[in-house]
């Protein structure tokens, strides 16, 4: 196993407000990484970094053998790394984020057509196979607007598989549905990690964290507070603002 | 139908003390002018003034001896405005269209025997305008490369006229081509404003920001007027601009940054989750631009893009100031004419209704784009 994300020291803050204070983290390829933690804890800016989306301050963040320099406004980036390291690394976003002006496998191909350069015929016969596999054959032709929340998120996993990608971020991919299409959903995921997947998921769903995780971490305050097994993190949490959160959001 | 007359009445007129006091005034008001309009318009106007210069008024000055170029190219125009206009009609009638169409054309037929020539004209010119809309409302390719048959049609429709001499192009004819021509020029030059306005280059982000605000703080009619003076000295000597070139420059130029403002405010519509996605997925600058933002930023700013066209049509009498003939100034040279002079009100009657016609079917195409984007919005 070798790590495809590497974070050395990594800090970030939004003026005086420090969001991330020296992150130190390594995720294997093929593991399954799940951060917890209460909202404005900096789980989404962490992994927002990885592919990009937020700039950090210093440290070091090393993607798939691709290292990306710190800054604080988003100057001094290195292009070509960043192109690279989104080319790998597919993300899944809280509010699908679907293309309203685009059909359904229009979203799904785009990407391989424009960003990989495949031939359409290709990339439709991926897309077609992806959305199938999530579950949607019946809906290609159909734009967003037309099928509901947990159909659009799992068009918008299709989309980021369709890529290819090394590894997948979801950033709190089931907190904008209604609870009935939560299930559909992490079903998808689950059957992904089940595949291989390296996956680095933010969730507040606890049972599907404990379920499908490698490694949890809680973040608290914008610091990796603990991380380990699941059974660890959930059954013998060490410190105790682990145990106040884990006991606030597991009594409902 | 449970409202009758006399209970819609007490509702919508005398439902107040205040809302009865105003239709008392408002509404006799409304009918005296309405009918004394009338009274004027079918008792005393002496119309012959526009019926024996409707040539004037349509094309100008425009060579009698090529006026077969001038009946192509209206041709030309309303199969184009026709195919624009189909874009949103509704697809379903297209059937109902065609049949329009094809009496228009079979009266149009007939008048032209009767040697009606005008009511011909007029009718082939609907028919060719529904023939053109049935094309967009059945085959949808068609309307994907509006953009491309617009920019060709015009072109052609230019090429076509160019040999009669271009400054004496005149009249209506010439007012909707201006028209036309600036909005299809404006457009992408808004755009590039529009990006280059937000871009994150500083350098490019002032000096878009800058050619925005200055072309909106002078009139047109300066702008029209400084472009005429300042492009033959860009140009070499020997290098003839015609006059309606560097016209309808100053239209574009003036256009372009009220273009860019509603094309800006579009983009930052956009709603960001949009461009991370894109950026996400690995899609270049270029790419996310072109073809994540641009489409959706366009689509919500149409209506306001078709009012720009429709000021800019209700505006293109300002080329008056480079001695140009549009359709008001072709009205006035008749009113030159001694023969003529008393009938100025039968004249300027005659151009307001004309604007009025033509302005009232852009608002409408505004209105059905509008009504047809929020049936299809999220």
């Amino acid at each position: 196993m070798s790590a495809i994300v590497q974070m050395l020291k990594l800090n970030k803050s939004y003026g005086a407000f420090h969001v991330l204070k020296n992150i130190d983290l390594q995720v294997q390829s093929g593991e399954v990484v799940v951060i917890i933690g209460a909202s404005g804890s900096g789980k989404s800016t962490l992994i927002r970094c990885v592919n990009g989306l937020e700039q950090f301050g210093d440290g070091r963040l090393v993607v798939d053998g691709f290292e990306l320099a710190p800054s604080e406004d988003g100057f001094g980036i290195a292009k070509k790394e960043l192109a690279a390291i989104r080319r790998e690394v597919g993300m899944v976003f809280q509010h699908f984020n679907l293309f309203p002006h685009k059909t359904v496998l229009e979203n799904v191909m785009l990407a391989p057509i424009r960003v990989r350069k495949w031939p359409r015929a290709r990339a439709e016969a991926t897309a077609r196979k992806l959305l199938e596999r999530v579950g949607l054959r019946d809906h290609v032709d159909k734009y967003p607007s037309q099928i509901s929340g947990g159909q659009q998120q799992r068009v918008a996993i299709a989309r980021s598989l369709a890529m290819e990608p090394r590894l997948m971020l979801f950033d709190e991919p089931t907190s904008a549905l209604d609870p009935e299409m939560v299930g559909e959903v992490l079903e998808v995921m689950r059957e992904l990690a089940k595949s291989g997947m390296t996956m680095i998921i933010v969730t507040h769903e606890m049972g599907f964290a404990r379920e499908v995780a490698d490694r949890v971490i809680y973040m608290d305050h914008g610091q990796v507070l603990e991380q380990g097994a699941p059974d660890d993190i959930f059954d013998q949490p060490t410190h105790e603002r682990t145990r106040t959160f884990l006991s606030r959001v597991l009594k409902h | 139908m449970a409202m009758t007359i006399g209970r819609w009445t007490r509702y919508n007129l005398f439902a107040t003390p205040v809302s009865g006091l105003l239709s008392v005034v408002t509404i006799p008001l409304t009918l005296y002018i309405a009918f004394s309009a009338a009274h004027w318009v079918f008792f005393i106007a002496h119309w012959s003034v526009v019926s024996d210069n409707l040539t004037v008024l349509l094309l100008g000055t425009f060579p009698r001896e090529q006026i077969w170029r001038a009946i192509v190219a209206v041709a030309g125009l309303c199969a184009l405005f026709g195919m624009t206009l189909g874009l949103v009609l509704i697809a379903q009638r297209w059937k109902r269209y065609a049949m329009v169409a094809a009496v228009s054309a079979v009266c149009a037929a007939l008048a032209y025997g009767l040697h009606m020539q005008w009511t011909a004209g007029a009718l082939c010119c609907l028919a060719i305008s529904l023939a053109g809309s049935v094309a967009t409302a059945r085959w949808p390719q068609v309307g994907r490369g509006i953009g491309l048959l617009c920019v060709i049609g015009l072109g052609a429709i230019c090429a076509l006229l160019a040999p009669a001499g271009v400054d004496r192009w005149g009249g209506l004819l010439l007012s909707v081509l201006v028209t036309a021509i600036a909005a299809l020029l404006s457009l992408p030059l808004g755009i590039l404003l529009a990006f280059g306005r937000n871009s994150r280059f500083a350098s490019l982000r002032y000096a878009c920001t800058a050619y925005i605000e200055c072309l909106r703080s002078v009139p047109l009619v300066c702008t029209v007027y400084w472009c005429w003076i300042i492009i033959p000295l860009v140009f070499p000597p020997q290098v003839h601009i015609p006059d309606l070139a560097r016209g309808v420059a100053g239209f574009v130029l003036f256009y372009a940054a009220y273009a860019a403002e509603y094309v800006r405010s579009g983009i930052q519509g956009v709603a960001r989750g949009q461009a991370e996605a894109a950026q996400s997925l690995g899609f270049s600058k270029l790419d996310e631009s072109l073809i994540i933002v641009l489409p959706q930023a366009l689509k919500s700013v149409i209506p306001a893009l078709v009012g720009n066209v429709l000021d800019l049509f209700n505006n293109v009498p300002a080329l008056f100031i480079i001695g140009l003939t549009d359709f008001l100034k072709a009205g006035q040279t008749i009113l030159a004419n001694p023969q003529y002079s008393g009938s100025q009100y039968e004249v300027y009657g005659f151009l307001f209704a004309a604007y009025l016609a033509i302005g009232s079917l852009i608002s409408y195409a505004a209105r059905r784009i509008e009504s047809k984007m929020g049936a299809s919005a999220r």
